[in-house]
């Protein structure tokens, strides 16, 4: 995005606060437009308040603004929005990507945000799912970082990059054009983006999907997904003994048409009926499973 | 549940003392103490179940606990002086009962994907069918024999037992052929022959001439504590 609106550009006061880890953007600077772009390298998680509410929230890319979202307004809309309205914007609180485990943007209830937690993926999308998530996460599992558009709908893989292991301070640094992640773009490129990880002490760099390429893994061949259908057979077996089988096919010949990961969310909704223990020997069949594979 | 056999042992012993001694009362007692029991054992098994199957086992015993109060005030007050209270209790456990075995069929039905409506319509149906089947072959006369207001009442609500047991066996043995060869056949195969007791017990009772007889060793109470006892017998193996 140009900062040619730059005149209307309301000017945001950021509120001074400790955040638990990293630095405080008042350490870089004391205040700034809202822009699609900051005058500093910042990543991380932006929270645009007024009057002790939060009316935004925005994800920031080595200073440029990734995702915003006010309401049910999104990315330029939403900017737009803002940018407009006559109020005293209280304040904008930033929260830097550094050693996060997750990062996350939304339009509905806040997630707990940038907690160095350990998170079970498909857990945490079921916990998406319920909350009625809708936004831009980013997320590190292990050595990998993967952003997903979350819509009620479906949970899509919109990009993912190798991180650091923990301790080593990650910076996510994009280089040429801001990127658009599958969203309503706040830039006006549709280039393929480059994603530089900047670790200390050395770089690496990775393609990420250009807008409109998602990177899909949410449509597997039959044979790829064949072990989902075989463990809920097994499952059910143990609980409905002889019609496992039917019930096996009657639910593929229904879902067969989704992805992994909303087939196994929604198997998952589907055991959970049987108990925890039926849901926990499902994922521990399933990780036997992919292991074998 | 091993624990199972200590209330069902407790409870037979007093049913027996009662009607093989030929103490007056007495087997009535031991009946109360048989849907105690089941309501504490049902309790029990939930808190340690989950899922679905717990649900159905608070159900199971909080039914259990409705027909204890019916049992107890069937001992307290005199069948024919009481305006129908006692098998007002037992219409809310069987009512209770009737919630487990849909809330089964709703699930097992979701899980297998097999249609459920239809079966709880002939599930009905098949209910309706024993009643007034029940009510052709005994129930005129009884109805007719009936002298008041309170006889009238308790025999209908006994008419209505009779619908909702044999719509509770019908869908506990749904839920058990579907199930079958699964853990959950197992939770519903023995219920499913108890409240084939039960039922044959309502039928019993509604058969009789009169009402106001109530004697040691009556068919109905055999019968009754002998379909709990494929209640308890479930729970000594689900758990």
């Amino acid at each position: 995005m140009s900062d040619s609106s730059s005149s209307t550009v309301q000017q945001v006061v950021y509120v001074s606060r400790t955040l638990a880890r990293g630095k405080t953007l008042t350490d870089i600077a004391q205040g700034f437009a809202l822009t699609a772009s900051l005058p500093h390298q910042f990543t991380g998680l932006g929270l645009i308040e007024y009057q002790n509410e939060t009316v935004a929230r925005s994800l920031y890319q080595n200073g440029h603004l990734l995702y915003l979202c006010s309401g049910e307004l999104e990315q330029r809309a939403a900017l737009e929005s803002l940018q407009n309205q006559r109020f005293d914007l209280r304040g904008l609180t930033l929260d830097p990507l550094s050693m996060m485990a997750l990062a996350a943007a939304t339009t509905g209830t806040a997630l707990e945000l940038g907690n160095n937690r350990v998170i079970e993926e498909i857990d945490f999308k079921l916990e998406l799912k319920k909350q009625g998530f809708r936004g831009i996460v980013m997320l590190e599992m292990a050595l990998r970082c993967v952003i997903w558009n979350v819509t009620p709908e479906s949970i899509e893989v919109s990009g993912s990059l190798e991180v650091a292991p923990r301790r080593r301070v990650t910076r996510l640094a994009w280089t040429g054009e801001m990127p658009s992640i599958s969203m309503n773009s706040l830039t006006d490129t549709q280039d393929s983006l480059a994603l530089t990880q900047t670790r200390i002490g050395s770089t690496q760099t990775l393609e990420i999907a250009p807008e409109g390429s998602t990177i899909n893994q949410n449509k597997p061949t039959a044979s790829q997904n064949e072990y989902i259908w075989q463990a809920l057979e097994r499952i059910l077996r143990v609980y409905v003994g002889n019609g496992a089988v039917s019930a096996t096919q009657k639910t593929r010949r229904d879902f067969e048409h989704l992805g992994d990961n909303e087939l196994i969310v929604h198997l998952h909704d589907q055991l959970r009926g049987f108990g925890d223990k039926a849901v926990e020997s499902f994922k521990r069949d399933l990780q036997a499973q992919s292991k074998d594979g | 549940m091993r624990l199972a056999v200590i209330p069902m042992m407790i409870a037979w012993g007093i049913f027996l003392a009662g009607t093989v001694g030929g103490i007056p009362n007495l087997s009535g007692w031991g009946l109360t103490a048989s849907s105690f029991g089941l309501f504490i054992m049902f309790v029990v098994l939930s808190l340690r179940g989950e899922g679905i199957a717990q649900t159905f086992a608070l159900l199971m015993g909080l039914g259990y606990m409705a027909h204890s109060f019916g049992d107890l005030l069937y001992q307290i007050y005199p069948p024919g002086d009481q305006l129908g209270f006692a098998d007002a209790w037992y219409y809310v456990a069987y009512a209770v009962f009737l919630a487990a075995s849909i809330i089964g069929l709703l699930f097992i039905s979701k899980v297998m994907r097999l249609s459920s409506g239809q079966h709880f319509v002939f599930a009905v149906l098949f209910g309706l069918m024993v009643a007034g089947l029940t009510f052709v072959f005994y129930g005129y006369q009884n109805w007719a024999a009936a002298s008041n207001f309170t006889a009238r009442f308790t025999y209908a609500l006994d008419v209505l037992l009779i619908i909702q047991s044999a719509t509770i066996f019908y869908l506990f043995v749904l839920n058990a052929v579907r199930s079958w060869g699964g853990t959950y056949a197992k939770l519903f195969v023995l219920p499913a022959l108890g409240i084939a007791g039960a039922l044959a017990a309502d039928i019993t009772f509604a058969a009789r001439r009169t009402l106001d007889v109530y004697y040691l060793g009556d068919p109905s109470d055999w019968l009754r504590i002998t379909s709990q006892l494929f209640m308890y017998l479930a729970i000594f193996l689900v758990d």
